[in-house]
């Protein structure tokens, strides 16, 4: 039994990964062995990029016996990073799948049932540290002459184990999530709050695992040793396990993985049934009849797809973290030390004429974030199981897509002005065309993204995404956006700098981008409005 | 108010007919059962008449309009209410009604008003406040009913209408879609409850195959036998041609 419903959820990863759920034999072999492809190339690409920037350093650390730090380090943020990765995708498939019930109703024991969602958790696990440990294997491999068999018998050991207990952690958390979630009304804002935070703590140990860190294990390393012996053990040993082919450190590792496996396991099916069969806690809203706002229909859309967008936070990670990125970098890049504009624009106030490459640089920088949102990219995609609803409104394609434009401008434009104006006042008194341009390339750029991810969505995206989280997150669509956007801006820059420097000012060409984006913008409007779109929105749905 | 003629269905060039050659006549006060097996063609001809699904052959015209060549005129005047109201989970009952109020245009007064009126005899006011998700399928049902009826639609398309309600909720709309034909409106809904059929409706559609195996008045197709006898009669005909075939 337990065999069936390991390869039932084996095969819904698959599934998940290569979007063939009941596809062509042909086809789905050609996506599996494609997502291979893709798996091999991230592992090559990590280790190639890990030994590039940290191979120096460990080639530094091996002939001290410090090797440990790096295995250990990499652990950790394996761990992190799979938290990152799987917590929303355990909570989902162990405590809140849709068929918990109905395998309840069948004779399989619970515990099987169980076993069969961890073991699909375990599987999404393994992503990360299988990604990071084969990275810091390269790495030592290649900067130390190479490491011996056993050596690499125990990484793959302890890679291994290592996921077992970020599976464990993965699924206490998960638990935990969804009793908060089950027991408040803005389970969104849990998920979201959860999601920014894990994406924060990976984003600082990624950015603190660096030479610096590392060189600190080097100068520090009784301290640090001390350090991930008390505080992170089971880390240290593997670190140790690893780099010393230890049998006995394996054993302690194995040991602190499995038991803490054993324990939750255990603990979990023997309340399984009560979890996945609780109710919502939350108190019930009682409806009390106010005054009812009338929107136009555009803006009724909009407004639509705006509460779909705050109601999901997947979607709002997936699509919308571009506009986190875009505040983020504009605030470090104006206040920051350490930020090379910010350095620019201090040597720019002692250089006359300094002005408009200072427009430019901070005009391009915004236009380039602009890309990076793509809320009108799968804006299409996620209406999945709603298509009806709009298909059978007396409303044509341009007024629906408009909305799903407007959804994405309304989050992007306030973010593009108010980072426009950060720049702004970190520059010396700029004339007037500088003002406007300033503010109205990134907001032509993010025009430009928006409309390109409503038409690149309407004519490649798919519709038969289970959810509103799974559109968001795999709707392919949505990169084309992103490299329009991105290829235009890169593209009118990199045309100036080659062939246009020497024959036309900075603020001529500014000025000329900016109208160009805009030129690329009406274009792309008026084509919403054309019978290729009616025709294409018409047919959606139709096979 | 709602004509099917020669309508043909093939979702792709070289596969078979969904529906084949289908013609039927809705007139204003009519309730029209449309019935049929699990894959019959019921549900594809239903979305062909909302303007959702494409056709290959043929003209349906509602009020006179043809749903090709006037999509937005034709749905301004009719409503589907599907068989499985996948709504918009994410928003509020209320705010749901309220987006289908301003696409409809319809006065914030008279929207409240009728709000309240069939929310109130669908049971549901109540929980107008909670998101749909929370919902269960029946309240989803009564939901998509309220909002079907909001901008008082001439022509009201129905798919399995009746499943997941509660009693009352069955007995409210039956008593409804009678009031709404007496007043002049017309009713094409598809069924599999026989029961139903045969106590509400005017007059009845039996597919299979995609091909219509009878239509007309209840008495008329009926005879002196049930209905149930009579539609199980024609579907084993057409089998045992099909096998003889």
């Amino acid at each position: 039994m337990l065999k069936i419903l390991l390869k039932s959820r084996l095969l819904a990863i698959a599934d998940q990964f290569s979007g063939q759920s009941k596809g062509k034999k042909a086809a789905t072999i050609t996506s599996h062995i494609t997502l291979i492809v893709l798996g091999l190339l991230l592992m090559v690409g990590a280790a190639v990029g890990v030994n590039a920037l940290l191979g120096g350093t460990v080639a530094a650390l091996a002939p001290q016996g410090l090797t440990w730090g790096f295995y250990a380090a990499a652990g950790g943020l394996s761990l992190i990073a799979s938290l990152f990765l799987t917590m929303f995708y355990a909570q989902g498939v162990v405590f809140e799948a849709k068929d918990n019930e109905m395998l309840l109703s069948m004779p399989i024991p619970p515990s099987a049932i169980l076993a069969s969602r961890i073991g699909s958790v375990y599987l999404m696990n393994l992503i990360a540290p299988v990604v990071i440990m084969f990275a810091t294997g390269y790495t030592v491999a290649v900067r130390t002459g190479g490491i011996s068999v056993l050596s690499v018998v125990f990484l793959v050991l302890c890679t291994l184990l290592l996921t077992l207990l970020t599976a464990t952690i993965t699924c206490l958390l998960a638990w935990l999530v969804s009793i908060i979630t089950r027991r408040t009304r803005k389970k969104t804002l849990v998920q979201l709050l959860l999601s920014l935070a894990a994406m924060g703590l990976l984003y600082f140990v990624t950015s603190n695992i660096n030479r610096d860190l590392l060189a600190s294990i080097k100068d520090n390393a009784v301290s640090i040793a001390d350090f991930f012996r008390s505080k992170l053990y089971p880390l240290y040993v593997m670190g140790q396990a690893i780099a010393e082919s230890s049998w006995l450190q394996l054993l302690i590792f194995a040991a602190c993985c499995i038991v803490p496996f054993v324990l939750v396991y255990f603990l979990l099916s023997k309340s399984f049934i009560r979890i996945v069969t609780a109710r919502s806690t939350a108190a019930k809203l009682k409806y009390e009849a106010t005054s009812l706002k009338s929107s136009s229909l555009v803006w009724a859309m909009t407004k639509k797809d705006l509460t779909r967008f705050f109601n999901s936070s997947p979607y709002m990670m997936n699509a919308g973290i571009g506009l986190l990125y875009t505040l983020g970098w504009t605030i470090f890049n104006v206040f920051s030390g350490n930020s090379v504009i910010k350095g620019l624009f201090e040597q720019g106030t002692t250089v006359p004429d300094a002005g408009p490459y200072m427009i430019l640089v901070s005009a391009y920088t915004l236009s380039f974030f602009a890309g990076l949102t793509t809320i009108s990219g799968c804006s299409v995609s996620v209406e999945g199981k709603n298509l009806w609803i709009l298909k059978s409104l007396p409303v044509r394609a341009k007024g629906i897509l408009i909305g799903k434009f407007l959804s994405h401008l309304v989050l992007a434009a306030p973010v593009s002005i108010i980072c426009s104006i950060l720049y702004l006042l970190s520059m010396p008194s700029p004339d007037v065309i500088g003002i406007v341009t300033i503010f109205l390339m990134p907001l032509a750029a993010n025009v430009l993204c928006a409309l390109t991810g409503v038409i690149s969505n309407l004519f490649f995206g798919k519709l038969n995404y289970p959810s509103i989280a799974k559109a968001a997150k795999s709707s392919a669509s949505s990169l084309i956006p992103m490299l329009v956007t991105t290829v235009l801006v890169v593209g009118t820059g990199a045309v100036y700098l080659f062939f246009l420097r020497e024959t036309v000012s900075v603020r001529i060409f500014t000025v000329a981008a900016t109208l160009f984006l805009l030129a690329v913008d009406a274009g792309l409007y008026f084509f919403l409005g054309s019978s290729a779109v009616q025709k294409r929105w018409e047919a959606l749905g139709n096979s | 108010m709602l004509q099917i003629n020669h309508y043909t269905k093939q979702y792709s060039v070289n596969g078979p007919k969904a529906v084949d050659d289908l013609t039927l006549h809705i007139r204003p006060g009519e309730i029209y059962g449309f019935l049929g097996h699990n894959g019959a063609g019921k549900t594809t001809t239903i979305k062909a008449c909302c303007g959702i699904l494409d056709f290959t052959e043929g003209e349906i015209l509602i009020n006179g309009m043809s749903i090709k060549k006037q999509p937005l005129e034709c749905k301004k005047i009719m409503a589907y209410i599907p068989d499985n109201p996948d709504l918009y989970e994410f928003m509020s009952g209320i705010r749901y009604l309220n987006f289908i109020g301003d696409v409809y245009g319809i006065p914030t007064d008279v929207r409240e008003k009728r709000i309240a009126e069939y929310a109130e005899d669908m049971g549901i006011t109540d929980a107008l406040a909670e998101k749909v998700a929370s919902y269960s399928h029946g309240m989803k049902q009564k939901l998509a009913i309220v909002a079907a009826l909001m901008h008082e639609p001439k022509l009201l398309i129905m798919d399995e209408p009746f499943v997941g309600l509660d009693p009352k909720a069955a007995f409210i709309l039956k008593k409804f879609m009678r009031r709404f034909c007496d007043n002049g409106g017309a009713i094409f809904f598809s069924t599999h409850v026989l029961d139903v059929a045969e106590k509400l409706c005017d007059k009845i559609a039996i597919i299979k195959g995609g091909k219509l195996l009878a239509d007309g008045d209840i008495e008329t197709v009926r005879g002196n036998e049930s209905l149930e006898e009579v539609f199980l009669e024609l579907v084993d005909d057409m089998k045992v041609e099909e096998e003889n075939a």
